[in-house]
């Protein structure tokens, strides 16, 4: 058993460390920000104040266990049985006097939340590799999804706005907030500790002014900034005047006096609306906000604009000082950018990006949630003060419980999220879309599996824009984003990869205010100038702002600035160092609070530069950052740096200069660790992909995710719908170093083909290819499918059913021989009968002669492991308690099934109600599957050509497995297959694997000459060319060919695209009812429609019968009777012969037969009835029209 | 040398090595079609014997039954006795007996991994000649290890019957005799003396090492340049090259001959591969004669000779 390599779990990290975070720290975040409710009761001034406590999340049990002794439910049972793997979420609900006294506590059970496995509340988390395979798991198992209804789904992580960094921007639609709103303004995403976050704006407007922008609910409000910067401190306009323009960027000296004047003009604002002193600025935002924000009644307007400022202004804040100074610092930069003193942000670009973790978006729903049920219990409470007030009494736990009880189901509401990926809310939750957040993580295969993890999606909102910049590959994300590993189509550009090397921080440090302290003393240790609300700043730009996660800590002198940085930087890598556990010598020792400074601390350095972005020294500890380890230059310990620090880094990669391009005189500080950093894990396994055209490792990367190969090694146990499997793979030859690094040997995906380059018989063009069948017979890609089929009795609604075979008299019953696909008899029956004993004898295989259900179903109703199903053949049989028949399942679908495994769900008590029938269909290679090489080389088998006919090696007699077309390669330069070819050659005639790892060059492994080099010399030793050509010799005619073919081994995937799930074809079949007309679906027996353009293709051809045979003869033909003299087709109706009446001696002239006579309704005579021939949908059309009063007539000639 | 005419239809053969599993031998004097047609006879027509239907009664390994199956029709069985049988598709009532059933019965009761091997099949008391290749019951001598069929762990059993069966590479794989058999052009090297001679002994040493092959030969002696093994050549070109190299095109020309064929057969040990060369030479010859006597009679065309 192979453990999963650290490696590989932290793959996953991201997903298990933020739901670790959320279900213990996260939570307590969650309860502890929550607002409490007050109720007020009515008449009284008593207010009861309710708020949660200590939250607790149990390891999942299982319900249904009785007097089980071991009552834990682990993930296996989950899958088996299609429930949800979940723990109890408990909470304390606290119910207190507000005048004080005693706080009154009662647990409540808030539902079951979905536990993530391999998490700290999952069984899972310490097992070994052994234990985990008693547990019937992956040995590898890595964790990072939750099981819900049996399927194993992940929280997709999504990019979206970093946080804590003033951004600004000019965008049109700013200009549409009202008549003075500019296209500028400046952003700030603000996030609490709960992970509730507010996006707020400063708008710059058309006079010089600034509004501010904040979201209540759904809602968008403005206030003036000159407001609001006087609402947070007892400032005089002059202090606000001095500080704000001391933080915008300008030329010493300069002395902007339209600066000054713009500042100025913001002040105004305040004294325009009266408003003065900062009392009266709270007085006048809390008279206007007290109704939106639903301040209680009690408080005084200074008390609501007080509330107002806490919870939707700058809440990541706390102190009013840091808010103004906060403030401050976007109304700078809004005023830079909308002056041309600084450039804008790129939205677009990740350096102003974090990733939305499956623990926030938890947190956030959570914190909603939680609110709502303290919302229903306040309005309960008072509706009960309304209708029964004697009942209510807050101090008693039975009401206090009776009222919980109203809350709803949180669990529910959790699962329903991961089910559905659809956030059900009232708000926004500062999210910009609202569905969409899980995905199914498929096990197709690993590769697939494990790019579920590591991708990362723009969000929804930018699927839907029509412009192509956000999809567009900026240089920002180099080394976070892996630039090959994206899709083509719908998603391009938006669904990215992280690289393998790129680790996403989850978690804040363990005690923020701790790390953020030391940080801001180690600073201000090293030279920076405490920021204190007493003093005016020093002005920029001789002093930049230092930021620490969005508070203005301090000033830095410029010429300073980088010194300071690099000290911190140095901190950094040495805390890096100290937690893996080593101490390079070359990192200074720690002391105080250096020893506190986070590892994964950024330090986004943006010196000042005329025009440039705006300066600042920026600070991260926050989570939900994206970081990468690099090599810091002198030294060469390694530093984790982050998106926004990377862009004012100088990095230098692995075959570049000493000097940075372009800058001479300026050396590096950092360095890549190796080339594969800038490659996601799936990219990182195409060999030699750096001789590739670029899209066809993008292809390949598709590709690898489709390629049936070892989705898991617990087949067995798995229910998933469908699971291909390649019953003989391979490991590959040529493989690069990740490829061993994350253990891919354990689901190898693969075989080694002897490839011939070469155009042989015509079979191999446009892309088709030729394999050896007599390979095929040995096993070549041998596949197979796996179908589960639930069985669920529960699902006969109002009927006891329980598993049980047929009773005798039914079972005597001979069954119908099965039918294939092309109404074929099943079994096939012998061309001539055996004259072997074996076959009709004690082997008891009756190829001809009726077929029993008890050959495949056993007395208790389930099916042989083992046993062939044919199509449409019963496999299982169940019985009705009551009336004591029985109901046989057949088989769906057109192939023959064998059944592998039957597993039974739940308890058999009272009856056994659940079974999965695991269901195994050959899927070996047939003409129309698809293979493809790992270069993006896809191709079609046209042709399974026999040994002796495939053309062979003179030498030594072997055969190519393969044959693709030589046009393959020129136009789209897949020089990577070449090269695997040639070294793979001289791998396999020494024995060896091979180092296929892209970029070796510049990785110093080894040069691409020195590679080639010695492929040519073993193959040479050995006796084959240097150049990995041969001389063949035709198989049909035994003539050499006239050049030497390119042949040697090549690393072949299979695709899951096999034609046995797509063939579409029909003879005759079922109809539509109502116009006769062919049906449509493959699934139905359908056939593909024959349409109007297809009907312009035959019309341009002039191929008129053709036309006629597809509309007409083989679509809804239909001889009818029509009346000539009233030109009906409606009216001819058939008299049977004995009730002709009336006119029968007439009739009888004229001619009618025994069956009787066909007579127009209207002109109550058969004479003029001709018979034609019409489309049925005509008569429909006609009959159509008849019942809206519109007469048709056809004029009938002979 | 002529290559037409009469010596057409007489061609020869020179052994050049026998061994069991291996033969080389120099067919001449006939025309590729000849030779690849017994080519491809030898890898497909030749009967062996194969396990073609099997039983299973209990199956608790790790792998399925098709796949266990499959990999047992793929064991090569010893088909010296597939003269004596008759295949399913052959006429009824030849004397030949068509099944040959073995059994595998193993159950794994120990805690070690257990290698359920082609030694473990039970053979048929009647025909106890048809066996495993290297079927054999010391279980001590790793050299006789059989082929794995499947690995086992502890209580996990494997109950079937096999049916072997005579049958033809055509049908599958799996009746192939062969690992490889394939024949090779004889080159033919000649060298322009007139040329040569103009060359330096330093070119002409240069241009003998020009080959990756040995095909010439520096004669210190004579110091002339002479053909060496011929038949190494690897129709590379690198001596045209060289030749061009030197302004003396034309001083070899290098030609593959129609009527020389070195063949290769490389055996499994299902039979020897002298025995696959013969019943190969049968089967062409069986073949040729059914279209000999369903061809309408002509006198001016002679019977054919009877091929060796």
């Amino acid at each position: 058993m192979v453990e999963a390599p650290r490696s590989l779990e932290e793959l996953v990290r991201p997903h298990i460390d933020s739901f670790d975070y959320f279900i213990g720290e996260g939570l307590q975040n969650v309860v502890e920000l929550l607002k409490p409710v007050e109720i007020e009761q009515p008449g009284t001034l008593r207010r009861a104040r309710v708020w949660f406590e200590s939250p607790r999340v149990a390891r999942p049990l299982k319900d249904d266990a009785g007097g089980a002794a071991d009552k834990r439910l682990f993930p296996r049972d989950c899958r088996e049985a299609g429930t949800t793997y979940k723990g109890a979420f408990h909470l304390d609900i606290m119910v207190q006097d507000a005048g004080g006294g005693p706080a009154h506590r009662l647990t409540r059970l808030m539902g079951h939340l979905p536990i993530m496995l391999r998490s700290t509340a999952c069984y899972l988390r310490h097992l070994t590799p052994a234990q985990l395979v008693a547990r019937k798991e992956e040995a590898m198992e890595v964790g990072g999804y939750f099981i819900c209804n049996g399927l194993e789904r992940i929280i997709r992580m999504l990019i979206q706005q970093r946080r804590h960094y003033v951004m600004g921007l000019r965008r049109s639609a700013y200009q549409k907030r009202g008549p003075t709103f500019t296209d500028v303004a400046t952003l700030l995403r603000c996030v609490r500790r709960d992970e509730s976050s507010a996006t707020v704006r400063c708008h710059y407007l058309r006079d010089g002014t600034a509004s501010f922008a904040f979201t209540i609910g759904r809602a968008e409000y403005f206030v003036p900034v000159g407001v609001l910067l006087k609402c947070f401190l007892e400032v005089s306009d002059h202090e606000i005047f001095t500080r704000l323009l001391a933080l915008i960027p300008q030329d010493p000296g300069g002395g902007d006096t339209a600066m000054a004047d713009r500042v100025e003009r913001l002040l105004q604002a305040a004294a325009q609306l009266g408003l003065h002193t900062r009392v009266q600025c709270l007085e006048y935002l809390g008279s206007l906000f007290r109704g939106i924000i639903e301040a209680p009644a009690h408080l005084t307007d200074l008390q609501a604009g007080e509330m107002l400022l806490r919870e939707y202004v700058l809440i990541h804040l706390s102190q009013p000082a840091d808010k103004l100074q906060a403030l401050l610092s976007m109304t700078a930069k809004l005023f830079a950018v909308a002056a041309g003193l600084c450039t804008e942000d790129n939205a677009d670009a990740l350096s102003s990006h974090e990733t939305l973790l499956p623990g926030s978006l938890l947190s956030k729903f959570m914190a909603d949630k939680l609110a709502e049920c303290l919302s229903i219990f306040k309005r309960q409470v008072l509706q009960d003060y309304e209708k029964l007030p004697e009942q209510v009494d807050l101090r008693n736990p039975i009401y206090v419980k009776r009222i919980a009880d109203r809350m709803p189901d949180i669990g529910k509401k959790v699962e329903y999220l991961l089910n559905t990926g659809n956030l059900v809310s009232n708000n926004t939750l500062d999210l910009s879309q609202a569905t969409g957040f899980t995905v199914v993580a498929e096990k197709l295969n690993f590769f697939r599996y494990l790019s579920h993890f590591r991708a990362i999606h723009r969000g929804a909102y930018f699927a839907q824009l029509r412009t192509t910049t956000v999809r567009k590959l900026l240089p920002e994300s180099w080394g976070f984003l892996c630039p090959v590993h994206t899709p083509d189509g719908a998603p391009c550009g938006l669904l990215s990869h992280l690289t393998a090397t790129c680790r996403i921080v989850a978690a804040p440090p363990d005690s923020p205010e701790d790390s953020q302290h030391a940080v801001a003393a180690v600073a201000a240790s090293l030279g920076m100038v405490p920021a204190t609300p007493a003093l005016a700043p020093p002005a920029c730009p001789q002093y930049i702002g230092v930021h620490l996660d969005g508070r203005p800590i301090g000033f830095v002198e410029s010429r300073s600035a980088a010194r300071l940085a690099a000290r911190l930087r140095a901190i950094k890598a040495a805390r890096l160092a100290s937690e893996q556990g080593r101490l390079p010598a070359n990192l200074p020792p720690l002391q105080g609070p250096e020893t506190l400074v986070p590892p994964d601390l950024e330090v986004a350095l943006v010196p000042y530069e005329r025009g440039g972005p705006f300066p600042g020294l920026f600070l991260f500890t926050s989570p939900a950052r994206m970081i990468r380890p690099v090599v810091q230059l002198p030294g060469g310990s390694s530093e984790l740096i982050g998106t926004l620090e990377q862009v004012n880094l100088h990095i230098r990669c692995p075959d570049g200069t000493d000097e940075v391009a372009g800058m001479s005189g300026v050396r590096y500080s950092h360095a890549e660790i190796n080339c594969a950093a800038m490659l996601s894990v799936v990219a990182s396994l195409t060999p030699y992909s750096d001789f590739n055209q670029s899209p066809r490792n993008m292809y390949q990367c598709q590709m690898g995710k489709q390629t049936m190969g070892t989705p898991s090694q617990t087949v067995r146990h798995r229910t998933d719908a469908k699971l291909y499997r390649l019953q003989t793979p391979q490991t590959p030859i040529a493989r690069t170093k990740r490829y061993d690094e994350y253990h891919m040997d354990e689901f190898p995906s693969g075989t080694n083909m002897i490839v011939a380059v070469l155009a042989y018989t015509g079979y191999d063009m446009e892309d088709a290819m030729i394999l050896n069948r007599s390979a095929v017979d040995r096993g070549l890609s041998h596949g197979t499918l796996f179908k589960t089929e639930g069985l669920d009795l529960r699902e006969d609604k109002g009927k006891t059913m329980v598993f049980a075979a047929e009773k005798k008299s039914d079972r005597d019953r001979p069954q119908e021989r099965p039918r294939g696909a092309f109404g074929q008899d099943l079994p096939h029956p012998l061309t001539s009968p055996p004259a072997s004993s074996a076959v009709t004898g004690p082997l008891k295989v009756k190829p001809q002669g009726v077929q029993k259900n008890d050959e495949r179903i056993d007395v208790d109703g389930l099916p042989h492991v083992g046993a062939v199903v044919y199509p449409s053949q019963a496999y299982y049989s169940k019985v009705d308690c009551t009336t004591g028949k029985a109901k046989t399942g057949a088989l769906k679908g057109e192939e023959v099934a064998v059944v592998d495994q039957v597993a039974i769900v739940g308890t058999a008590e009272p009856s056994l109600q659940r079974a999965n029938v695991l269901l195994r269909l050959n899927r070996n290679p047939v003409v129309g599957d698809k293979f493809s090489s790992r270069h993006g080389q896809k191709g079609v088998l046209s042709q399974l050509w026999p040994d002796i006919n495939m053309p062979f090696v003179a030498g030594t007699g072997m055969r190519p497995d393969l044959i693709i077309n030589p046009h393959a390669f020129p136009s789209r330069m897949t020089i990577g297959m070449l090269m695997e070819s040639l070294v793979s050659k001289a791998g396999a005639v020494q024995g060896k694997f091979v180092n296929g790892s892209p970029f070796q060059d510049a990785d110093g492994v080894g040069s691409t000459q020195q590679l080639v080099k010695v492929a040519s010399d073993a193959l040479e030793e050995a006796g084959f060319s240097r150049l990995g050509g041969e001389t063949l010799i035709s198989g049909v005619t035994g003539d050499e060919f006239v050049a030497d073919i390119y042949i040697g081994p090549v690393y072949y995937q299979r695709l899951r695209h096999m034609v046995s799930d797509k063939f579409q074809v029909r003879s005759t079949g079922p109809v539509n009812a109502l116009t006769h007309q062919p049906i449509k679906g493959r699934k139905f027996g359908g056939g593909i429609r024959f349409g109007e353009m297809e009907r312009d293709a035959l019309l341009a051809h002039g191929a008129a019968y053709l036309l006629h045979d597809r509309l007409h003869t083989s679509s809804d033909y239909a001889v009818m009777d029509a009346c000539a003299s009233c030109g009906s087709i409606l009216t001819p109706l058939l008299h049977p012969a004995e009730t002709a009446g009336v006119g029968a001696h007439l009739l009888a002239m004229q001619g009618a037969d025994s069956k009787g006579q066909v007579v127009c309704r209207v002109c109550k005579t058969g004479r003029a009835i001709a018979r034609v021939a019409l489309p049925f949908v005509l008569k429909y059309l006609v009959t159509e029209l008849a019942a809206m009063n519109i007469k048709c007539t056809f004029t009938i000639r002979q | 040398m002529t290559t037409l005419g009469e010596n057409r239809r007489l061609p020869h053969v020179q052994i050049r090595e026998l061994k069991d599993d291996y033969c080389e031998f120099l067919l001449s004097d006939t025309d590729p079609s000849v030779a690849n047609a017994l080519r491809r006879i030898m890898q497909v027509e030749v009967p062996t014997i194969a396990i073609d239907l099997v039983e299973i009664e209990e199956n608790t390994t790790v792998l399925n039954d098709e796949f266990i199956a499959h990999r047992l029709g793929l064991v090569p069985l010893v088909s010296n006795a597939v003269s004596s049988m008759t295949g399913v598709f052959e006429t009824a009532g030849e004397s030949g007996f068509m099944d040959v059933e073995m059994t595998l019965n193993v159950k794994c009761t120990s805690d070690e991994t257990m290698e359920v091997t082609s030694n473990d099949l039970q053979l048929d008391p009647n025909h106890p000649e048809v066996c495993p290749v290297g079927y054999s019951h010391d279980a001590f001598d790793p050299e006789k290890k059989g082929i794995l069929l499947v690995k086992m762990r502890k209580n996990q059993e494997l109950k079937l019957r096999a049916i072997a069966r005579k049958g033809i590479g055509k049908d599958h794989a799996k009746w192939i005799p062969v690992a490889t058999v394939s024949f090779q052009y004889m080159p033919e090297i000649t060298i322009n003396r007139a040329l040569m001679d103009t060359l330096s002994e330093q070119e002409r040493e240069d241009f003998v090492k020009a080959s990756p092959t040995p095909v010439f030969r520096y004669n210190n002696i004579t110091k002339q340049v002479e053909t060496d093994h011929i038949e190494q050549y690897h129709w590379d070109g690198e001596a045209l090259a060289k030749a061009e190299e030197l302004g003396k095109p034309g001083l070899v020309t290098i030609k593959e001959r129609q009527d020389m064929f070195i063949f290769r057969v490389e055996g499994t040990g299902v039979l020897k591969a002298e025995d696959v060369v013969i019943t190969a030479l049968d089967v062409l010859h069986r073949k040729l004669y059914t279209l000999q006597t369903s061809l309408p009679e002509q006198d001016d065309v002679a019977p054919l000779p009877g091929v060796q």
